[in-house]
């Protein structure tokens, strides 16, 4: 298979022409290091991922090809894992291959790339690149008018890595279609069927949304999604149901914008789909590795935020979050309270602060409280710094008299548009995160992260990244999408290319 | 083995010419289709891949914002495509209300557009030229990266007077 994608693409390359285009993106990644408790502590691995693709008037072939490394060649691996062809204009095209798609906002499908970040599992040890992607083929027709998918593919399972056979990474068959018309200049409907075949079982699911920019600058969006089941009425909200509801409000008016949001999602855990989380997105630290994490087997709640602007370029966030679960016979309500500033002392200097105070029962994390402040200097000659200060407490439901404390501090300093460098030092007296589970003891002193980074530009073409030190792992979210970051001692240089 | 894996980069070392821009369409902020084509300037087409949760990303748009403003009529033309998946997508208009962006702003929900393009840092901002060629690529925002940004639109609006400064 290998042989004769590379073969497919090796036509390609030769059968160029004037108008062609032949593109490259890679991204590589090299590790000395391991995890803080592993051996050897000089592990060697490195991660590859080489992006090509052809262009030549209505045709696109791409592969993306991906390998890993490891100084003993465990878990080595080299494979094609992403190839295809697409043929088509903007407007109707048709893809044989892997494929990234969405149905409605993610309720039933939506399959992604998170470009630039990697997945590790802490029991695998083995990076991929980090994508969900679907292997197949997709028709897809799009006017002002209408938007038309139909998709037959199987979605990736990327909790295993290349080194799993493809059975055990693709093991559902969906065949789907969508269809969403702008009945009238503001208003759009659409609806979506989806069929999953997995070991011979047959799940079906449907949803319908509509999209609406009303008077007043406000926009709604809702959607309905539910499993199609003999047992099961339409618009079944009842407990046993399999549904997710979702809706969303937004209103801009002056200095003012603010957006609202609920669902209600009853077991639709579907593996390959992506319901709105309706949590916030930190661009903080410790309030990101914080985040509550998203059940669609029995998740209810809210979310709203406010974003204000002052006529000096000052401008203040404001967000309330609530999210019930009801799992296994057992209620948990997460609450969170978000505000954040920002202060422009003059053009080049601005001060953000923030402060948190959040509640997460099903973390069995309480009086979860976090503030800091973020300062950003621009100097002439096209330098800057920032300094960024986090604090976070929380206690355990278990063990209330523990109380966890989180510090961050990091400074970086930048040269536009070539260099920049810093560090970052992290504290906590988190006794589960103290202990060394190698020794036969429990640690219980604070435990301490302190790591450097350094950016360089090479050309526009080419960036390298590297980072000496310990780094903190802990679950993370990039692009709307959480997971877990694993902890790391040692060097790690990053290599991005682009053509 | 490792040792091979350097080598793919150190082949693609040497710059080859730029890429281009192939046509793309995506919703924007009201849910209307648009296409790269119907969106492009003139002259220049400054294109910001931005997110709601990206630090830098929010620094840096009050910065385009300016640049915005005082090339619009140029035929230089901005476009933020935001890559927020559906988790932020509600609180992108509203924040780009707030921030104060006056350019189209199109959603990437799926990051389409922005692996077509290789993107791989947020923010990444595209400087194209109009025959769709990209001939600056920016990862990450660094203070002063504007002023950058600024000479590499003026020496597409004005190549001569360029030159004459070179010479």
């Amino acid at each position: 298979m290998r042989i004769r994608t590379a073969l497919v693409f090796l036509i390609l390359l030769w059968g160029g022409h004037a108008h062609a285009q032949l593109s490259f993106s890679n991204l590589l990644e090299y590790q000395l290091g391991n995890l803080p408790y592993e051996r050897p502590r000089d592990l060697s691995t490195a991660y590859n991922q080489l992006n090509l693709s052809y262009r030549y008037r209505y045709l696109k072939a791409f592969v993306k090809f991906e390998s890993f490394t490891h100084q003993e060649a465990v878990q080595d691996y080299y494979q094609f894992t992403q190839r295809g062809v697409r043929v088509g204009n903007d407007r109707l095209a048709f893809t044989a291959g892997n494929f990234y798609e969405i149905l409605g906002r993610g309720l039933l499908l939506r399959s992604y790339e998170i470009p630039g970040t990697l997945r590790e599992d802490v029991g695998l040890r083995v990076r991929q690149g980090f994508y969900r992607d679907i292997e197949g083929f997709l028709l897809k027709y799009q006017s002002r008018a209408v938007e038309l998918k139909a998709l037959r593919g199987r979605p990736l399972y990327n909790s295993f890595p290349p080194t799993f056979e493809r059975e055990a990474r693709r093991p559902s068959l969906l065949d789907g279609v969508e269809a969403s018309v702008r009945v009238v200049k503001d208003l759009t409907l659409g609806s979506a069927y989806l069929r999953n075949d997995r070991d011979d079982k047959i799940s079906k699911y449907s949803t319908v949304f509509l999209n609406a920019n009303l008077p007043f600058a406000l926009q709604i969006y809702s959607e309905f999604a539910q499993q199609l089941r003999p047992e099961q009425d339409l618009f079944d909200f009842s407990e046993g149901s399999s549904h997710a509801f979702y809706a969303s409000a937004n209103y801009v008016a002056g200095p003012l914008g603010l957006s609202v949001e609920a669902k209600d999602y009853n077991d639709f855990v579907l593996l390959f789909n992506d319901p709105p989380q309706l949590i916030k997105e930190h661009p903080y630290v410790v309030l990101n590795r914080s985040t509550h994490l998203l059940e669609p087997d029995n998740e209810s709640g809210w979310q709203a935020e406010a974003f204000l602007r002052f006529n000096a370029g000052h401008q203040l966030t404001l967000n309330a979050t609530q999210a019930q679960n009801e799992l296994f016979g057992r209620r948990t309500v997460f609450k969170e309270l978000f505000a954040e500033f920002e202060y422009k002392i003059d053009e080049a200097t601005a001060l953000k602060v923030f402060a948190d105070r959040s509640r997460d029962p099903f973390k069995l994390e309480e009086k979860r409280n976090a503030a800091g402040f973020y300062f950003d200097k621009e100097w002439p000659q096209q330098w800057g710094t920032i300094l960024d200060v986090e604090y976070q407490t929380f206690e355990r439901s278990f063990a209330p008299h523990e109380n966890v404390k989180n510090y961050i501090v990091s400074f970086t300093l930048s040269r536009a548009p070539r260099f920049s460098a810093g560090a970052l030092w992290e504290r906590t007296t988190d006794v589960q995160l103290a202990d060394n589970p190698v020794t036969d003891r429990i640690e219980t002193k604070p435990r301490h992260w302190l790591g450097g980074t350094l950016g360089y530009k090479l050309n526009n073409q080419h960036f390298v990244n590297a980072f000496l030190g310990k780094r903190r792992g802990g679950p993370a979210c990039t692009a709307g999408i959480c997971y877990e970051v694993l902890d790391f001692e040692g060097l790690e240089v990053r290599w991005t290319s682009n053509f | 083995m490792i040792g091979l894996s350097f080598l793919i980069p150190l082949l693609l070392i040497a710059s080859p010419a730029p890429s281009k821009i192939g046509n793309f369409r995506l919703n924007d902020l009201n849910n209307k289709s648009v296409t790269y084509v119907e969106l492009k300037g003139k002259k220049v087409t400054v294109i910001d891949f931005w997110a709601t949760w990206c630090k830098p990303c929010v620094r840096s748009i009050p910065k385009l914002v300016k640049l915005h403003e005082k090339y619009k009529d140029l035929g230089v033309q901005f476009i933020g495509v935001n890559v927020d998946g559906t988790r932020n997508l509600p609180k992108v208009k509203p924040m780009a209300h707030s921030l104060g962006i006056k350019y189209p702003i199109l959603l990437d929900v799926n990051s389409q557009v922005m692996s077509e393009l290789k993107v791989t840092q947020m923010p990444t901002i595209l400087v194209v030229n109009e025959h769709d060629e990209i001939v600056a690529f920016h990862q990450g925002y660094r203070p002063g990266e504007e002023e950058i940004l600024e000479k590499e639109i003026q020496k597409l609006l004005y190549p001569e007077a360029e030159r004459k400064h070179e010479n």
